[in-house]
């Protein structure tokens, strides 16, 4: 429900700027037939219905997330308005109000987007019941009525003409009232009726209720019901004498008059309303041809530029190298590697034909088999058509489906592959060490792009792993080498997995801090014993710290730590053992190693670490790495 | 004294009852079921109504005027008056008007804008 309310509010934000700019063009085009008005809404309404949206680098829209959904996760989350300064001004405060306090885990953020989106699913509910009650209580009242036609009735309890129901409407028309009225009133509900104004008022009712927060769509809605009675009104207008509009604003004024009975009220806004109708009644004219061609064409410039949301380009890549960290490593929240100088595109011989394209793949992979300790194979390989699809489960995952549109669209937008003819699978076993991967490659006239995302299976692991692409200097848009995106997180993270103890030790009576102080020296083995080159290898490591934890009961709960268990803070200070590892470990609080110990190597780092000491259901004590601490 | 102020519908209905009186209320239900399409409790609630206001009784099960409706004619005073709901309409209804929006004042001036009109055209 978070990710709904969250993506709600994006939504909602975005849509904010499209209400401002249908405000702004009611008031430059007052003078256009007011269903024009009606299609504006109708723009406002398509915007936030859309859960998706159309890309266009027209839009005028400057974030798509201004809430990014990764925020309220991150470390230090910030916010994305799409514009630079207000995004600057506004970190300090995002960061007093919601950065993470390193030892807590759970983030501000989160518990007030949990907080939230509870609040706003009871004022939903709220106002849907309001609209529920207030129906049911009319049609208790109109129920006492007599039909005067197929679809209008009478009735004295009400005194003012409505619409009721959705499927069936009828027409209800307090009996009061005089014949020349009565038949304006009729021909004005009649043409509600026709114009379908009792579904489209209900529906704007029923957005207003989801987005009830945003106060800009408060004016829009009563806006928006404004205007359509002026284009009903219009409607009925067309078909009128100068005398019948006369007559028909009377009615207007005659029933928006007060009864002698009640009292005089306060100035209420809403008089403007009757008589901006009358008015507009008096004053009608058939509208010009070119006033009516400007509010199209001016609808249409709206759409184009405020219903569509910016192109991703960066964005994606950056929530891709986000996904990276956070599917890669379970360990720690967030680490982001990005091997910069492993980027290169990778050139068959021009003049291939398709089977040496495929050959090309191999050959390209080939030589970074060697890093591994036990040599993949590529078994299978099958080239697709143009389009991206394929029996695998690409077309099931937006992560994936996502990023080899990216290899069709945003290559050809940086121009140096003028052509991709389609994409190819590729399919890498490891048995020895129990993994498959499988991704998909562009191939091009003469270039064969490796992938950026793989489908990685092993006992440990299994999803997508993807990986960070890049435009260069030159406006190549790299993707990452192999060793780039599979041997950080297929390869190093499976074998760096097989070599890490289970850090268990039997519980005989000894309590957690004890349990904790045994297995925390511990935690990093497994970075000694990986392979040369590996995105996981130290060539020294050591635990110096482990300090007791205080928990709060509401902490204690969330991490679910039973009564005899606790958590203990950690400081590792380790040596990388080459650059990759020490783009891992430079994550989060690393710093350089600040103590005195002449033991500890020139050029260490340190950072902390949460673990958790848990009593196991198998009698032993657990300990597990939580996040920064 | 009878509160003899009914609206079109309540008029409609008291008909009914004089055409047939004496009848029982089952009777009432099944007329208006057919003359005016009313549902049981409808036609209760109104009828709850008009015997409030003193023009009908209903006891035993016997509805039996208390007005006959050349009193009740005689006794009529204004046309009508009818019976606002609490609020305003509520905002998801496509309506004519909203009603008690207007002061007398700015009811009048709408009109004088209607009477200009009026002359001119």
């Amino acid at each position: 429900m978070e990710a709904m309310f969250l993506k709600l509010l994006n939504m909602s934000l975005t849509a904010g700027w499209l209400v401002l700019a249908v405000i702004v063009l009611r008031i430059l085009l007052r003078r256009a037939p007011k269903w024009t008005r009606c299609l504006l809404w109708a723009l406002v309404a398509v915007r936030l219905l859309l859960p998706f949206s159309i890309e266009s680098a027209l839009s005028l829209i400057p974030s798509a997330e201004p809430l990014p959904q990764e925020a309220v996760l991150a470390e230090h989350p910030r916010l994305d308005t799409g514009i630079p300064p207000l995004n600057t001004a506004t970190a300090p405060v995002m960061e007093r109000a919601f950065a993470p306090n390193p030892g807590d885990s759970v983030n501000p953020l989160q518990i007030y987007t949990a907080l939230g989106s509870w609040l706003w699913l009871a004022g939903a509910a709220a106002m849907l019941l309001y609209a529920l009650l207030s129906y049911l209580r009319l049609r208790r009242q109109a129920a006492a009525s007599i039909p005067i036609t197929q679809d209008s009735f009478l009735c004295d309890a009400i005194d003012s003409p409505f619409i009721l129901g959705v499927l069936r409407p009828r027409i209800y028309l307090p009996s009061g009232l005089a014949e020349p009225q009565q038949s304006h009133v009729l021909a004005h509900e009649r043409a509600h009726l026709k114009r379908r104004d009792h579904w489209w008022k209900p529906l704007g009712w029923l957005l207003l209720s989801v987005y009830w927060f945003n106060p800009l769509l408060w004016p829009a809605y009563f806006l928006f019901c404004r205007d359509i009675e002026l284009a009903c009104d219009e409607k009925v207008l067309r078909e009128l004498t100068k005398e019948q509009r006369i007559d028909y604003s009377q009615a207007l004024l005659d029933l928006a008059r007060p009864r002698a009975a009640v009292s005089a009220c306060p100035v209420a806004f809403g008089e403007t309303g009757v008589r901006n109708r009358v008015k507009s009644a008096l004053n009608y004219k058939k509208p010009a041809f070119w006033i009516v061609l400007l509010a199209i064409l001016a609808m249409i410039v709206t759409a184009v530029c405020l219903l569509t949301d910016p192109k991703k380009e960066e964005k994606a890549s950056q929530e891709l190298q986000e996904t990276a960290g956070e599917r890669g490593y379970s360990m720690s929240r967030g680490p982001t590697i990005i091997f910069q100088g492993d980027a290169q595109p990778v050139t068959a011989p021009s003049s291939s034909a398709a089977p040496t394209r495929i050959q090309a793949v191999a050959d390209a992979l080939e030589p970074l088999m060697d890093v591994s300790t036990q040599p993949a194979v590529l078994v299978s390989r099958r080239t697709l058509g143009g389009e991206v699809s394929g029996p695998y489960p690409l077309q099931n995952d937006p992560n994936l489906a996502h990023l080899a549109n990216m290899f069709l669209t945003e290559y050809a937008y940086a121009g140096t592959a003028p052509h991709i003819d389609g994409m190819e699978e590729i399919r890498i076993e490891c048995p020895e060490l129990g993994w498959t991967a499988s991704a998909y490659a562009a191939l091009g006239e003469d270039t064969v792009e490796l992938p950026g995302a793989w489908y990685f299976e092993s006992s440990e692991y299994s999803g997508w792993l993807t990986y960070l692409s890049d435009v260069g200097d030159d406006g190549t848009f790299y993707f990452p080498s192999f060793y780039g995106s599979f041997r950080a997180f297929a390869f190093d993270m499976a074998e760096y997995l097989s070599f890490s103890p289970e850090l268990i030790t039997p519980n005989v009576g000894q309590g957690w801090l004890a349990a904790a102080q045994e297995l925390a020296p511990h935690c990093y083995d497994a970075a000694l014993k990986v392979s040369p080159g590996s995105t996981y290898g130290l060539s020294y490591v050591t635990v110096t710290r482990i300090n007791p934890e205080e928990i709060s009961e509401v902490r204690r709960q969330l991490d679910g730590l039973g009564e005899q268990d606790g958590e203990v803070s950690i400081t590792v200070v380790f040596v990388p053992e080459n650059e990759h590892a020490l783009t891992l470990y430079m994550a989060g609080n690393t710093i350089d190693y600040t103590g005195s110990d002449p033991s500890i190597p020139p050029g260490a780092y340190q950072f902390s670490r949460l673990c958790s000491a848990k009593m196991g259901d198998d009698g032993n004590w657990h300990l597990e790495i939580m996040g920064t601490g | 004294m009878a509160d003899t102020k009914l609206g079109v519908v309540e008029t409609r209905f008291a008909e009914i009852i004089w055409e047939h009186a004496p009848l029982s209320s089952g009777d009432l239900v099944k007329l208006c079921e057919k003359e005016l399409q009313w549902k049981k409790p409808t036609t209760y609630n109104v009828l709850r109504k008009l015997c409030e206001k003193g023009l009908f009784q209903n006891e035993k099960g016997t509805v039996t005027p208390l007005l006959s409706r050349e009193e009740f004619l005689a006794e009529k005073g204004e046309a009508f008056v009818s019976e606002t709901y609490g609020g305003s309409l509520p905002a998801f209804i496509a309506a004519f008007t909203k009603r008690n929006r207007l002061t007398e004042e700015e009811a009048d001036r709408i009109q004088a804008l209607i009477d200009e009109a009026r002359r001119k055209g």
